[in-house]
């Protein structure tokens, strides 16, 4: 279900929670469904289950996850519009900082350049 | 937090006149994992010897769980180890196996370890002398956490064997950590596979511990950087090693950010393509490494 | 505890077959014996047989090999691996396989006591057998401590079983031959503390080298070389204490010296030694004559090697032997080391001694004293005499008409008293004639045989025996009735070296002792002493109580030994030299003897004690001594 890049920059926890909202984005998850328990998730993603626990721990937060009694893990209503949130922000900020940009005269090609470089450098 | 349930410090073991130990310390908090990397032969061995109240330190200090090893064995009812080449009475089946740890092991588990039986699928009634190599190493896990050790103590638990058997080892360990409580020190020739659990990983050379590394660190400061070099590789400097290339074209791997940082200042690695290094390569460069960081 | 049990549950497991072929092959025996014996055996020889093989061999080899397989398994590699994961130490494993090895044993003793009917005939053995038994036991036990440990040690079964037996029978060996000898012969060296000194060196020993073995091999422990060597030691150190029991045995039987006992064919003998002794040392063969200052005339050299008893000790050799010495300070020797062939010798400690004559050809000889002394033997029934001459050539042996006891001991007596001659009776026996005097004896008793006369301060008086009581018929003509009992000198009446004649009766009584351990009760024999001194002084019935419970002397074994004025020496069962007040027996000093091996071990052998006008001598268990009588001791050998 989901795929962990153990050497990436961006940490597992994390990893995991845009995984969830990936699969409800692309309608693999619904609301009502119930997410794999935590132990089940750690072995079968090979992490500590702690990594696991925080993940659902702030999604639960986030309001991904019901968080009422008896209805744990389960991927709730606003799912969708919390995972949608998320690609909404990052999609705002990016739009946000591209306009500026390109408003206080960078051209595309230069901004592509930048990009590239940032891949290297982010890493 | 509360105290390290293991404690060594300065542990220095000889066999006539060869030195093993040289003054290791390392300590592991409740709930942590550790890997300890080393090369065979390196004292591995020995330090699990020692922590196990089996063979005597000839100095140092070392306290686990409250306990000291004072050859009386009492170290090892609290610790879960599975040895590096598990054994058994071959004419025990591994029900009378069980049942003759459990009467040494106060807090034995009679019903996980028959559910673990179940779920590894291992034959109560087969007698180990008839158990393949997998076979043996579930009941070696088995064995070692029925009894719900706060430590467990690890040695190379899946070398040599198949994919699904090691996948069931590592389920395992998993499990054990999901229930809370327990530390694991695991030592693996392939640490790879355990990087989505340990905390730390501990390299053991030259008698010590030589660089004690966060998971965090090797995930996330590791690089790889391949580069047009002309006029051969440039010294190498701490944290920087070769890992192959050919003609101009030159691969390093990086460890640590501010060793990457001082190399892409280097003029030479301006056109440099970084990615990040893997743990398996990253752990290898780790057992070569000349010098610690 | 469980621990312990649970691990000795799993090493009968493991050793569940090598046991079963043992413990199968006991029960079996019998029977088998039975079915696969010789058409010509009868069945109890057969059953007897088999019986025996297991017994010398069957038992301690099972011991053997139980121990050694055990022991050598519990080192090897494959039992640490298996069983280093549980939380129990390495004195819990090896106490562990120790016990289960015991118990195996005594299972397969048990075996072999019941294939003989659950009976063992332990009340028809005698003590040497008994303590064959004991020393059989000890093996058996011992094999198999033993051979767990050493195999332990070397991690080889076969070189640790060798190693093991090869020990355990030099230990038993060693034991069992100086236990042997000592039912034979007297305590040198006492063997019960050695015995426990060993068997807990055995425990001991296995006990810490375990823990030094275990240590180096399982927890590669420092030091290896210097507990490795300890452990050696302590597993040697049982044989080391049984070899070393059996080097203070042979250096301390080579000191001992015992009197030689004079077997004579006279009965009644009354016989000044001189002032010196004549003493041997059995365990080198060497006979000896010392004096009071310490010089002394080797009469046998040591015997070179000799025959040695069970390879570990040279055989005692007892001679017997007579001394008689002569007025002007030298003596004439009788002896000799096997019974018919006795060597006459003459000289004197000062100048030697050298041979005379050799008779080989009667069992009975002995010597004549007197102012001519000379030598009788019985050859055939016939009676012999000869005077002894110094110088070369044959001794001239007379035959002598005497034929009853009666007549030979007549001749004896008027030799004896020479010049002096000796008294008779009148016909109707109750006259006492000597010379020109006679003493009215009325009820005298023995009056057919002469009668030798006792020399006092007022001349020779007689001594003579009555139906119950003692006359003592002195020069002046006097008769005087001496004692209510009956003294005969040389039978019951003696003579010290200073002339002071005395005898005992026995007095009987039971003592109640209190002690801590209760009531005790004990026979308690005392001597009744009868002097007659040289002033003609006449004590009758002393005792010395106090001297001898101060002594223990409790089998009335004490003698007069010297009289001076109103002070008596005795020696009081050859352990102390006492000086009493004859006004008050209870005012005594007493002064301890050396030991002597000797002591109160045969009734009838010879005392150790002798006596002379200076001193005492005392053939004690590590050479001779003299004690004067100030109770000064000096050693001369």
């Amino acid at each position: 279900m989901i795929n962990l890049n153990q050497s990436s920059q961006v940490p597992i926890f994390d990893q995991i929670k845009l995984g969830f909202k990936g699969l409800v984005k692309k309608g693999l998850l619904k609301p009502g469904d119930t997410a794999p328990s935590i132990r089940k998730l750690a072995s079968d993603l090979k992490v500590n289950p702690n990594t696991v626990a925080r993940a659902y721990r702030e999604l639960t937060a986030e309001g991904f996850f019901e968080s009422s009694r008896g209805q744990e893990n389960v991927i709730s209503l606003r799912a969708e519009a919390v995972a949608g949130n998320t690609a909404k922000m990052v999609h705002e900020s990016l739009e946000a900082a591209i306009k500026g940009a390109l408003e206080g005269g960078f051209t595309w090609k230069e901004l592509e350049a930048m990009i590239a470089e940032l891949k290297r450098k982010i890493l | 937090m509360n105290k390290n349930i293991l404690e060594i410090k300065d542990l220095r073991k000889a066999f006539g006149r060869r030195e093993v130990l040289k003054g290791l310390s390392l300590s592991c908090a409740p709930g942590e994992v550790i890997g300890i990397l080393g090369r065979n032969g390196t004292g591995k061995t020995t330090l699990f010897n020692i922590l196990l109240d089996l063979t005597a330190a000839d100095s140092g200090g070392v306290e686990i769980l409250g306990l000291k090893p004072d050859g009386s064995g009492k170290l090892r009812g609290l610790i879960g180890y599975v040895p590096e080449k598990p054994a058994f009475h071959p004419f025990m089946t591994v029900r009378e196996v069980l049942e003759f740890r459990a009467a040494f092991f106060p807090l034995w588990n009679m019903g996980k370890a028959e559910e673990l039986c179940r779920k590894l699928e291992l034959d109560l009634a087969a007698k180990t002398g008839r158990l393949s190599k997998g076979g043996i190493a579930k009941l070696a896990w088995i064995a070692a956490v029925a009894h719900n050790p706060a430590l467990l103590l690890l040695d190379e638990p899946t070398s040599g064997l198949d994919y699904l058997v090691r996948d069931h080892i590592l389920s395992g360990l998993i499990s054990e950590l999901a229930e809370g409580g327990k530390s694991i020190i695991v030592s693996n020739h392939r640490m790879g596979e355990m990087g989505g659990i340990l905390d730390r990983v501990c390299l053991l050379k030259d008698g010590v511990i030589k660089a004690d590394y966060t998971a965090e660190f090797v995930k996330t400061e590791a690089f790889r950087v391949s580069a047009r070099l002309e006029g051969g590789l440039p010294e190498a400097g701490p944290g920087v090693s070769a890992l192959g290339g050919s003609g101009p074209l030159a691969e390093l791997a990086v460890l640590g950010r501010a060793n990457l940082e001082r190399l892409k200042a280097d003029p030479r690695f301006g056109q440099a393509e970084i990615s990040p290094l893997d743990l398996d390569a990253a752990f290898k460069v780790m057992l070569g490494e000349r010098e610690a960081l | 505890m469980t621990n312990l049990i649970n691990l000795m549950e799993l090493n009968f497991r493991k050793s569940r077959l090598s046991f079963g072929v043992l413990l199968l092959a006991i029960l079996s025996s019998v029977p088998l014996s039975m079915v696969l014996k010789a058409k010509a055996m009868p069945l109890s020889d057969a059953v007897g047989l088999a019986l025996i093989f297991w017994a010398i061999v069957g038992i301690p080899l099972s011991a053997l090999a139980l121990s050694a397989i055990s022991g050598a398994e519990a080192a090897s590699e494959s039992a640490r691996n298996i069983e280093q994961v549980l939380p129990v130490s390495q004195g819990k494993f090896l106490s562990a396989a120790l016990i289960v090895l015991l118990l195996q044993m005594a299972g397969l003793l048990l075996a072999a006591y019941a294939t003989m009917g659950f009976t063992l005939p332990t009340e028809k053995l005698d003590p040497v057998a008994m303590q064959a038994y004991q020393f059989y036991l000890y093996a058996a036990a011992s094999l198999t401590i033993y051979g767990f440990t050493v195999s332990y040690a070397l991690r080889n079964a076969v070189a640790g079983a060798a190693l093991s037996a090869g020990a355990v029978l030099v230990t038993v060996y060693t034991l069992g031959t100086m236990s042997i000898l000592e039912n034979l012969t007297y305590e040198i060296v006492s063997l019960t503390p050695l015995k426990l000194a060993v068997a807990a060196l055995v425990l001991a020993g296995v006990a810490g080298s375990l823990k030094l073995l275990s240590g180096v091999y399982a927890r590669r422990e420092r030091l290896a070389a210097v507990k490795l060597t300890a452990a050696a030691l302590l597993l040697a150190s049982p044989v080391l204490a049984s070899v070393t029991g059996l080097a203070l045995m042979n250096y301390r039987a080579r000191r001992v010296t015992a009197p030689l006992s004079s077997y004579s064919f006279l009965n009644f003998r009354e016989r000044e030694t001189g002032e010196f002794m004549l003493a041997q040392q059995p365990f080198t063969g060497r006979l000896i004559v010392v004096d009071a200052d310490g010089d002394r005339a080797v009469i046998e050299p040591e015997i070179p090697g000799g025959t040695r008893f069970g390879g570990l000790f040279q055989e005692p050799n007892f001679s017997e032997g007579e001394i008689l010495p002569v007025p002007g300070g030298g003596a004439w020797i009788l002896y000799s080391k096997f019974r018919k062939e006795h060597k006459l010798l003459c000289g004197s400690v000062k100048g030697g001694f050298v041979q005379r004559a050799a008779i080989n050809d009667a069992w009975q000889v002995t010597l004549v004293g007197g102012e001519k002394p000379g030598v009788i033997k019985s050859l055939d029934g016939k009676i012999f005499y000869a005077t002894l001459t110094p110088g070369k050539g044959e001794l001239k042996w007379e035959k002598i008409p005497a034929k009853s006891p009666e007549e030979v001991q007549a001749f004896v007596t008027r030799k004896e008293a020479g010049a002096a001659g000796t008294a008779r009776f009148s016909a109707d026996g109750r006259t006492l004639i000597y010379k020109d005097r006679r003493w009215p004896v009325p009820w005298a008793v023995g009056t057919k045989s002469p009668l030798a006369g006792l020399k006092l301060d007022d001349g020779l008086n007689f001594i003579v025996p009555a139906r119950s009581s003692t006359y003592l018929c002195r020069p002046d003509g006097r008769t005087e009735t001496l004692w209510p009992e009956y003294f005969r000198l040389g039978q019951n009446f003696y003579l010290t070296p200073d002339g002071t004649a005395w005898g005992t009766t026995l007095s009987h009584s039971r003592i109640t002792e209190f002690s801590l351990l209760g009531r005790s009760l004990y026979d308690f024999d005392e001597p009744v002493f009868y002097i007659l001194t040289r002033e003609g002084k006449a004590l009758s019935g002393l005792q010395i109580h106090s001297a001898l419970k101060k002594a223990g002397e409790k089998n009335g074994r004490a003698g007069l030994l010297k009289a001076e004025g109103d002070t008596l020496w005795f020696n009081v069962g050859d352990k102390y030299l006492v000086r009493v007040s004859a006004a008050d027996t209870d005012d005594f000093k007493s002064w301890k003897l050396p030991a002597s091996v000797w002591e109160g071990n045969h009734s009838l052998s010879p005392s150790n004690v002798s006596a002379s006008r200076r001193g005492i001598f005392i053939a004690a268990e590590d050479g001779v001594y003299f004690m004067d009588w100030e109770g000064k001791l000096k050693k001369l050998v």
